[in-house]
This record gives C-alpha cells, sequence and structure tokens, in this order.
C-alpha cells in the first residue's frame, strides 16, 4: 500500500487513575473503510475512543496511536482534531452559557486554522441544519445544556457534519435512541463516508448496523481485541451473545 | 473622628447644596449616631474578612465637597464609551454631582435631593430616615447620611410604564484621597415599570493614592411595580467602596437587579431586599470579575416578611491573579412569612493559582412551610469541558476563554437591554488574560 | 384530617426507658463550684503525675481567661451556672472487670440500658462511665494479644504515661475553647485507645457515659490512636435522668489516624433534656489515613458540637455524617469542619436534620483549604426538614479557599415534608403519623445506613420516639 493506513492503533496499553483498562489494542483502518468496534460493558470501548482523542485522564503506558502515519501520543486534542479526528461523545458534556453557534464557529477557526467568515460559517450551518433536519434555533441554545438524549446525539451528528473529519469515532452514538432517531442519525453517518474517510463505530449492539454495513468487525473483550472478521461476525454475536469469546485467548489478526 | 468629618464640613455641605434646615438636621443625627456606634465586631462573619479601618474616612481622607471636585477629561477613553448613547436608550450624564446637560427622561422625574426635599418633603424625610440596618452597617452607612453629595431622587409616579431603558451615568473625578458620598433614592410607583441602568465611573487624577466611595441606593417599590436595575460598578482601580444598596417590595412588586462589579481596589457591599408584602418577587444576580489585588466583600440578605413571597439569587465570581473574593448571604424567612420559596446560589471560578474565595451561604428559617434551597461552588475551569472544546479543534485558551464566558452568561443575559450585555461581553472577554 | 392523637408524650417514653435514676451512694464527691484548689485535689486524688497537673492548670487558668462563644446561642449559654455544678464525683473504688464487680445499683442501670447484653452480642469490647469514673471495663482477649489497648483514660495514664504524654492535648490544646479549656482542667474517664500497627478491630469497641446524679458535670476525655495500617470503630452512647435542674457535659475527645489507618467515630447522642452538651472533638488525618465520625445527637437542651478532622497528609480523607433532632425546647447547634492541609485530600459532609414543635437546628461548618492543598475535594450537604410552624432551622457553613485547583461544593435545602409525599403514603393505608415517621425515617436513611445494623435498629427506634405527637 503506497498511503499510509489512516489509523493504526499498534498494542496499546491504557491505564486510568493507576488501573489497566486497555491491555495491547491493535486495530487498523483504511481509507474508505467503516470498523465496528463491539464489546460488552467495561471491555474498554469508551476508553480506546478517548484516548484516540488524547482525554488527559487516560495514560497509555505503553503502545502507539499512529494517525496518517503520525504518533498521536504528545498532540493535545485540538491538534488531533485540527488533524481530522472525531470522536462522538457517548455522554457529550454541557458547557452552559455557550451557545452552538459560538461553539462550533470557535471549532471551525481551531480546525482550519484559521477565522471563517460570517457568511461563510452561516452557509455551512445552514445546509447541515437542513440536511439534518434540526431547526436554526438551536443554535441559539447553550452546548449541550438541558439536551434529551436524542438531542445531544443529533449535535454531535451535526458537529461531526459542519467539521467534516477524515476519522470519525462515533461512541455508542446508537444507545438510547428510538428507532427514528437511530435511522436519522444513520443516515448523517452514511452522508459522512467516502473513499478518503474512515468511521470508528463504538457499539454494544448489533441494531445500528442494519443501518451501516461495516466492513470489519472487532470484538473486543477485557482490554483487548479477542476477534475480528467481516460483518457476518456482528450476526454471530447477536446470536450467541459475548460470552463465548471471554475465554480466547488467541488474538485474530486484523483482514485487510 | 477627626476635625475634618465634623459638623464644620456638614455646615459647609448644607450652604453649597442650599438644603433645607431639616435635612441638615438629619446629617448631624447621623454623625452622633456615627460616633457612639461601635466598630464591627471582629468575630462577626459578615465583616472579619475585610479590614475595615481602609473604608474609614478618618484615616487621612478629606471631604471632596462638590466645588473642589477637578474635571473629568472627557475624551478618556472609558468616559467617552460611556458617554455614547447606546441604541433605544435614555441617558442622562452627571459630572462630580451636576448634570453634564439638562436631564431629558420620559416618564421619569429626576431631581436632587436637596430640591426633592423642598418639593416633597415627606416622602424625602421617611426615606432618609429609614433604617433596618445592624449596628455595623450603620456605622459605615451613617457617614453617607451625613455627609451625602451627588444625591438623586427619582421617581415614577403611580400607573406609567416608562418603555425606553433609563441610564444614569455617574462621573467622578477624584483627587488622591478624597472621599465622596453619593446616594441615590429610587421610588417607583403602584403598577409602574422602569428599567434604569446605574453606571459608576471614578477617573482619579493622576496618583497611585487611594479615594474612598460610600454610596447608599434605596429601591423602592409600590404594589405591583415592575423594575430592572443594573448597578455598573466601574470605580477605577484605587478605588475603595462601602455599598449599601437596598430594595424594599411592596406586595406584588417585581425586581430584577444585576450588579456587575468590574473595578475599584476593595469593596465592601450590602445589598439586601426586603419583602413588605405578598406575592412580591425578586431576582438577584451578581457578577463579580476579580482581577489583580483587587478584594471584594459582598454580603446579600434576602429578608422575607411577607407570605408568598419569592426570591432568587445567584453571585458569580471569576477571579484572577491575586484577586479574593468573599461572600457571604442570608436568608431569613419570618414567621409569618409562610409560603415562601428563596433561592441563593454562589458560583466561583478560580482562573489563578493566587485567587482566593470565600463563601458562607447562610438561612434562617423560622416558617415551616417554605421551600429554600442554597449552594456554593469554588472551583478551576471544569477539564471536562475543556477537553470537549478541545476535541473539537478549539486550542487550550480559546476553550478555556469560553468556558468562562459560558459562567457569565447566565448573568449577562440577565441584563434587560441588548446593546449593553454586548458591550459587557467584549469588555470581560477583553480584560481575560 | 382526623388523626388520633398519641396516647403517650415523649417525656415520659424517656423517663421509663433511661430518666430513671437510683439514689446516689458515691465514696467520694467535691463540693459545687471550680477553684484551682478542686483541680489541685482531682489530680491529687487520681495519684497523677506533676505534668498532668499543671497541663490541668493550665487548662483552668485558660477556662476563667477564654470568653464565652458571641457566636452561638448566647442566652442558653450564659443560663450556665459554673458554680452550682458537681465537677467530680467517684461512684466506685475502681472499675470492675466483669459486670459482678460492679455496684449492684450500677449493674442495674446499665443492665436496664441493655449494654452487658449487646457486650455479649456484638461488641469487642465495652468501658461503662457512671459520673465521673469508669466503673466497668472489659476487651475480648484476642485483641488483647494484639497489642490493642483499650482502657478508661485514667487507667490509661497509669499504665502507659508515655504514650499518652505524646499525644494528651496535640489535636485539641487546653486553650482551644472555653469548654475545652474546661474539660482539660477537670477530665475524669473516658477511653483510651491504641491499636497497633496493621492490626483490624472487626467489632466495634463501646463506651457507655451515664449520668445519675443531679446538677452533674461530666468531662470525660478520650484519646484514640490508630496506628500505621489499622482499623477500628469506636462508638459512644449516652444518657442521663430528667432532672428539673441541668447537668454538663462537656467532653475533649482527640483522633489520630496515622498514615493509611481507618478510623470510625459512631456517637449517639441521647442525653435527657436538660443536659448542656459542650463537646469538643477533633481528629487528625495522616497520610492517606481515613477518619468518619457518624453524630446522631438528639438528645440534650443545648448541644454544641462540630466534629472535625485535620487532613493533614496527602490522600487523607475525612467525613463528617450526621443526624440532628430537635425537639420542643431543644437546639441543637452541630456541624463540621474539615481542615484541608495537603494535597490529594477530600472531604464530604453531610448533614440532616430535623426540627419539631419549637425545637431549633443549626448547622455551622468550615471548610478549609490552605496553600498548597492542590486537588482538594470537599462536598457538603445539609438538608433540613421543619415538622411543624414553630420550628426553626438555620444554616452557617464557610468555606475558606486558597488554593485554586479545587473542587469545593456546599448545598443545603429546608424544607417541610412534602404534601404529595404525605398524600402518597397515606393513600396506601398509613396514618399520617405513621407517614411522617416514614418519611423522617426515610430523610435520615444515609446516616442510619453506614451504622452497624444493631446501632441503626436503635436509632430508628428513637427517631420513632421523639415523632410521637407530631401531627397536630
Amino acid at each position: 500500500m503506497t498511503n499510509p493506513s489512516l489509523l493504526i492503533v499498534r498494542d496499546l496499553h491504557v491505564s486510568v487513575e493507576g488501573k489497566a483498562i486497555l491491555k495491547g489494542v491493535n486495530l487498523t483502518v483504511n481509507a474508505g473503510e467503516v470498523h465496528a468496534l463491539m464489546g460488552p460493558n467495561g471491555s474498554g470501548k469508551s476508553t480506546l475512543s478517548f484516548c484516540l482523542m488524547g482525554h488527559p485522564k487516560y495514560h497509555v503506558t505503553s503502545g502507539q496511536i499512529l494517525y496518517l502515519g503520525q504518533d498521536m501520543a504528545a498532540l493535545p486534542p485540538n491538534e488531533r482534531a485540527a488533524a481530522g479526528i472525531f470522536l462522538a461523545f457517548q455522554y457529550p458534556t454541557a458547557i452552559p452559557g455557550v451557545t452552538i453557534a459560538n461553539f462550533l464557529r470557535a471549532a471551525l477557526r481551531g480546525v482550519r486554522g484559521q477565522d471563517v467568515p460570517v457568511k461563510e460559517f452561516r452557509q455551512i450551518v445552514k445546509a447541515n441544519l437542513n440536511a439534518l433536519g434540526i431547526a436554526e434555533s438551536f443554535m441559539s441554545r447553550y452546548v449541550n445544556d438541558g439536551f434529551s438524549g436524542g438531542e445531544k446525539k443529533r449535535l454531535e451528528i451535526l458537529q461531526m457534519a459542519v467539521l467534516a473529519p477524515q476519522l470519525a469515532v462515533l461512541d455508542e452514538t446508537d444507545s438510547g435512541l428510538d428507532i427514528d432517531a437511530l435511522k436519522t442519525v444513520a443516515e448523517g453517518i452514511n452522508a459522512l463516508r467516502a473513499p478518503e474517510r474512515g468511521l470508528l463505530l463504538i457499539t454494544h449492539y448489533q441494531r445500528i448496523l442494519n443501518y451501516l454495513t461495516p466492513d470489519v468487525v472487532h470484538v473486543l473483550v477485557n482490554g483487548r481485541v479477542a476477534r475480528s472478521g467481516g460483518p457476518e461476525l456482528a450476526h454471530e454475536l447477536e446470536a450467541k451473545g459475548y460470552e463465548t469469546f471471554r475465554d480466547q485467548e488467541t488474538v485474530t489478526p486484523v483482514a485487510s | 473622628m477627626t476635625e475634618t468629618w465634623s459638623e464644620v464640613t456638614i455646615d459647609r455641605l448644607a450652604k453649597q447644596l442650599r438644603e433645607p434646615g431639616w435635612v441638615t438636621e438629619l446629617r448631624r443625627t447621623a454623625l452622633a449616631r456615627h460616633r457612639e456606634l461601635p466598630w464591627p465586631h471582629p468575630s462577626d462573619d459578615v465583616w472579619r474578612r475585610t479590614d475595615v479601618s481602609l473604608l474609614d474616612p478618618s484615616q487621612g481622607f478629606v471631604p471632596a465637597e462638590p466645588k473642589l471636585l477637578q474635571a473629568v477629561p472627557l475624551d478618556h477613553p472609558q468616559v467617552a464609551r460611556s458617554l455614547k448613547p447606546l441604541d433605544g436608550e435614555q441617558l442622562a450624564a452627571r459630572l462630580n454631582g451636576s448634570w453634564l446637560s439638562p436631564p431629558a427622561l420620559t416618564g421619569v422625574n429626576v431631581q436632587e435631593l436637596s430640591d426633592a426635599a423642598k418639593s416633597s418633603p415627606a416622602v424625602v424625610r421617611r426615606l432618609l430616615e429609614s433604617n433596618g440596618l445592624t449596628d455595623a452597617e450603620e456605622k459605615f452607612a451613617s457617614l453617607n447620611a451625613a455627609f451625602h453629595h451627588d444625591d438623586l431622587f427619582i421617581q415614577v409616579p403611580g400607573g406609567v410604564r416608562v418603555e425606553q431603558p433609563v441610564r444614569l451615568l455617574h462621573l467622578l473625578s477624584v483627587a488622591p484621597k478624597q472621599a465622596v458620598f453619593p446616594m441615590t433614592i429610587i421610588t417607583v410607583g403602584s403598577g409602574s415599570s422602569l428599567t434604569l441602568i446605574d453606571e459608576y465611573i471614578s477617573i482619579p487624577a493622576g496618583s497611585s493614592e487611594p479615594h474612598l466611595v460610600n454610596s447608599r441606593i434605596e429601591l423602592i417599590l409600590e404594589s405591583d411595580a415592575t423594575v430592572h436595575y443594573v448597578r455598573l460598578q466601574r470605580w477605577a482601580p484605587t478605588a475603595r467602596e462601602f455599598l449599601l444598596q437596598r430594595a424594599t417590595l411592596s406586595g406584588g412588586a417585581h425586581l430584577t437587579m444585576a450588579n456587575i462589579n468590574l473595578g475599584a481596589a476593595l469593596s465592601k457591599a450590602h445589598i439586601a431586599t426586603r419583602f413588605t408584602g405578598e406575592h412580591a418577587e425578586s431576582r438577584l444576580y451578581g457578577f463579580v470579575f476579580g482581577h489583580h489585588t483587587q478584594h471584594i466583600d459582598q454580603h446579600t440578605l434576602q429578608d422575607h416578611q411577607a407570605a408568598h413571597t419569592f426570591s432568587d439569587l445567584q453571585v458569580k465570581a471569576a477571579l484572577q491573579d491575586q484577586s479574593r473574593m468573599v461572600y457571604t448571604g442570608l436568608i431569613r424567612i419570618a414567621k409569618r412569612a409562610q409560603h415562601t420559596n428563596a433561592y441563593q446560589a454562589n458560583h466561583n471560578l478560580m482562573l489563578s493559582r493566587d485567587a482566593q474565595a470565600e463563601t458562607i451561604p447562610m438561612l434562617e428559617i423560622l416558617a415551616d412551610d417554605v421551600q429554600c434551597k442554597h449552594g456554593a461552588s469554588i472551583s478551576p475551569i471544569d477539564e471536562e469541558q475543556t477537553f470537549y472544546l478541545m476535541s473539537r479543534g478549539v486550542p487550550r485558551e480559546a476553550a478555556e476563554r469560553l468556558v468562562v464566558m459560558g459562567f457569565v452568561e447566565p448573568i449577562v443575559q440577565q441584563i434587560p437591554f441588548a446593546p449593553l450585555q454586548e458591550q459587557l461581553r467584549q469588555e470581560i472577554e477583553g480584560s481575560l488574560h | 384530617m382526623t388523626v388520633a392523637k398519641p396516647q403517650v408524650t415523649i417525656n415520659d417514653e424517656y423517663e421509663k426507658l433511661y430518666g430513671f435514676h437510683v439514689p446516689e451512694h458515691s465514696v467520694f464527691k467535691a463540693e459545687a463550684g471550680l477553684d484551682e484548689q478542686k483541680v489541685r485535689q482531682i489530680s491529687g486524688m487520681k495519684g497523677e503525675p506533676a505534668w498532668m497537673l499543671d497541663l490541668r492548670l493550665k487548662g483552668y487558668r485558660a477556662f476563667l481567661a477564654k470568653p464565652m462563644p458571641v457566636w452561638a446561642n448566647t442566652a442558653l449559654l450564659n443560663s450556665i451556672k459554673f458554680a452550682d455544678i458537681y465537677y467530680y464525683l467517684k461512684p466506685t473504688e475502681k472499675p470492675g472487670a466483669s459486670w459482678d464487680e460492679v455496684p449492684a445499683e450500677i449493674k442495674e442501670t446499665f443492665d436496664r440500658l441493655g449494654i452487658p447484653e449487646a457486650e455479649r452480642k456484638f461488641l469487642a469490647g465495652v468501658s461503662a462511665q457512671y459520673e465521673s469514673e469508669s466503673v466497668y471495663h472489659s476487651m475480648r482477649e484476642d485483641l488483647q494479644k494484639q497489642g490493642v489497648i483499650f482502657l478508661d483514660m485514667d487507667t490509661g495514664l497509669k499504665e502507659h504515661p508515655e504514650i499518652i504524654k505524646r499525644y494528651f492535648g496535640t489535636v485539641i490544646p487546653p486553650a482551644d475553647n472555653k469548654f475545652a479549656a474546661l474539660n482539660t482542667a477537670t477530665w475524669s474517664g473516658g477511653s483510651f485507645i491504641y491499636v497497633p500497627k496493621g492490626v483490624k478491630v472487626s467489632m466495634p469497641l463501646q463506651a457507655y457515659f451515664r449520668i445519675n446524679a443531679k446538677n452533674m458535670g461530666q468531662f470525660e476525655r478520650t484519646l484514640i490512636i490508630a496506628d500505621e495500617g489499622s482499623e477500628v470503630t469506636y462508638f459512644e452512647g449516652c444518657t442521663a435522668p430528667s432532672y428539673s435542674s441541668d447537668s454538663l457535659h462537656s467532653a475533649v475527645v482527640e483522633l489520630i489516624a496515622m498514615p493509611h489507618a481507618k478510623l470510625r467515630y459512631v456517637t449517639i447522642q441521647n442525653w435527657s433534656k436538660n443536659v448542656y452538651n459542650l463537646v469538643t472533638k477533633r481528629a487528625i488525618a495522616q497520610e492517606g489515613a481515613t477518619v468518619q465520625w457518624l453524630d446522631g445527637n438528639l438528645g440534650s437542651k443545648l448541644t454544641m458540637k462540630y466534629p472535625g478532622v485535620y487532613l493533614m497528609g496527602p490522600g487523607a480523607h475525612g467525613e463528617v455524617l450526621s443526624v440532628a433532632f430537635a425537639n420542643s425546647g431543644q437546639h441543637q447547634d452541630a456541624g463540621a469542619k474539615m481542615i484541608h492541609a495537603a494535597p490529594d485530600t477530600s472531604s464530604v459532609i453531610t448533614s440532616k436534620s430535623i426540627s419539631k414543635g419549637t425545637g431549633r437546628t443549626s448547622y455551622r461548618g468550615l471548610v478549609k483549604v490552605y496553600p498548597g492543598a492542590a486537588n482538594a475535594k470537599s462536598t457538603v450537604r445539609c438538608d433540613a426538614l421543619l415538622l411543624n410552624e414553630e420550628s426553626r432551622s438555620d444554616t452557617y457553613p464557610t468555606m475558606e479557599i486558597d488554593e485554586k485547583q479545587v473542587h469545593i461544593g456546599h448545598e443545603a435545602t429546608v424544607s417541610k415534608i412534602g404534601d404529595e409525599q404525605l398524600f402518597y403514603a397515606m393513600s396506601r393505608g398509613l396514618t399520617e403519623q405513621e407517614a411522617m415517621s416514614m418519611i423522617v425515617n426515610g430523610f435520615i436513611e444515609p446516616f442510619v445506613k453506614e451504622l452497624p445494623l444493631e446501632y441503626s435498629v436503635e436509632l430508628n427506634r428513637l427517631v420513632q420516639l421523639e415523632m410521637e405527637g407530631a401531627v397536630g
């Protein structure tokens, strides 16, 4: 392959407040691919997503995160965002007093490295609001403040659409949504699929995969990728549950 | 009290202001009262955290008699900005106790106190004599009662809705070691409404010597009156302030008050709301932007004397540099004030390692059928919020600035006048570092 | 709503259970009032070393010099008649090691209070104090073998003077406040506990304090040292008969938790409603240590008590969990102090108070963070419940913070029992009285669930008693 892979996670060990959570994760996402990372509660899925984004509480004790061939270790979260990584949070943080409009503008300025003219900013926002069926009044609300679960998820997708990242990591974006909201969110994600982009969907359930067919499915158990395979693996999980993977010691190499 | 702070000064003031004799008599009574009152006891939680001797005019301060004040440079940037009327407001500006130009306000009568004392003596006398203070408060308030000048009597008659916001700008040019005693009395009649922005600026004549401001503000809301009151405190960095600000609410009155504290080296403010009639409601908001070595000590009182009353209070402080914020607040619910709901919150955002915050939110509840809640917090900028913003590409410094502005925003939102909101946002954001 | 008036009043009930008294048969009773001679007399009778007498005299002089607190219920405080109080009363010659050695009358008293029975069931050691002196003392043998010391303070001073000299008065100095000074001058009895390194005492050690005589002043002194990595729970209970004149209880309790030790101190204070309960309780928590105060205040006329933890070492943790119930004529002025003097320290204060009739509860607290105590965390939560129109509740918390990297939160609520809650419970068949008791018990649940089972049953029963007559 001439181009470097979009994302390579190499033997990643991570601890939180002194407790080891990830114990050697290996993962490669190439441009144009959609990967699903599945696993039971407490397996380390969210930890991996926070690490990719550089949350200060998560300490990489060994291993590497390479994005477009570059080691991310020293980069603060905003520079990872500017490099093209996006994380849709499972539990987005509320920032009372800060309007979504102000927030998005500051984000776009950060990602682009320069100010975005008001007119252009309005156009970008408007186009995306329309596409996602969100009312314009949404923009003057405070970030995630007093939002319902569905509203929070929609704001995450809106941000993803506006910032147009190259690698999007979606942490349980499907959880807690009714079927209509789930469809909207899935459409938003599908709209982002492109040959130059990669997607890593972190999910507990197979449900969202009915709308988004992954190229590769990984099963994370006890801080390690227990198995990787094609879309059929998700169906197998649905049928058998995670129990069968718990004892699995061998790590199947990533299909590529 | 020294010679300077004696009846001699009172007599000179009386002559200059040409006030009726009974007003001067009240000044003398107040001075006598000041002399007999003790200084606050060091065990008193409301006073112990501020060195009150710094607010004692007899510690080398001289009275700033109206005619001795110097001219304000009208091209001073802060003065020039404040003198520019904002879109849609009625502006009346005063310089050192005189009108810059005769005020032309619709729906509002504005008089200097000496004139009001002649035209409506009964009302003015009752207001000047009103008390209900603790001894410690009166120790300082009596100084204002003895030496007040630059004093205004503002009246909205009953049944008048003043549509356009009124901004009163008080400009004071002060010489080093001067002490000034402004007083503003505002009465709003039954069923009337008023939005008043009360702005105070002092410009010292190039010296690092302190000047002293002892202010009194009285707001009287008659039944069913609706008032939005904003106090903008922009004293110079060398100012020391004692402020007594009180609101009295009759039945059905609604008050929304925002105190924006931006200036002064030292400020000791007592802000009280008293509910004397049923179904009165007040919402009090305060923002303190602490910077340099500022010491801000605010005491609030929500004094519920009548049933079915409501009060909400939120004081927020963002503390930079070596600033120090002291907050003490009391909700008092009298036995007869059943069915009262009262809330109080004080939040302090620590922006520097050297900043200090102390908070004492107090409750004294003597009625049982009430809902009462208070909260206080002291914390640095939230790391999760910063991370969330950074994960979207916002650099740390900008992310933190956004979080601070988000902290301030709910208070700014309470200012019922959009152009002023915007001005304040820019001013605060510009001062963050 | 018609609800049958309850048949018993609280005073009758207290009288029956705890308020009885037996005739005085002391072996020695000092005259009422206090002077230097009496301080010397107490020390002399106990055959104390000179340094302890010096300490007592220091305390006595501080007691005279210190003013009464001006910030609390001054009316009640100033009505204490120090000259009428009996400062020292010795009921027996020496503490018994088995209940058979305890004079019959006194044994009967503790039988009625259920102490020997509790000892058999779930306690690792028991100390019983009657008036000024300990009358019974015992501890399980296995703990003795592990080097655990559990003695009354007087015996402790005789047998382990070196430990006591080293720590006594170090957490609460003689001149700390007027009442701590008085205790230092006149102390008698109390507990002395030392738990050696790494020893974990799984069952609680208990002391029971009983005032029997009229106008009595009880001044017990307790010192507990939990050495590195050890664990111990100490429980104290107290009652007195209801006389028409007042008694004074003024204890000093010092706790020292060495690195990584866990120390728990549980009090259910149920003095009769003519006792002034003015005590000073403070702990030091060193690196990684945890100190927890569980403090239930039901009795007394006036209680002033603010258990504190000085968090002196990195990672130390302090907790105060308290319940105050003020019935008519009572003022429970209680609270907590948390002093953060090291990085990564944390504290939690939870205060639940209930005012009934003309009862008054006050929460008074302090959270202080010194410069350098980075990452200090403190959460304070005070909830007050007012049951009647005449009830009163005050909240006076103080937070003084000299450090940026901290998270300090305080929340307080005052409310009456919600009509909706009452209605819901009554719609399921409870009487108003039952419903209120149930809601009050739910209100104090965060405290009760921390108690060992036996104590939580006892506390719920006491609250039940206090709730009698709440309706109407």
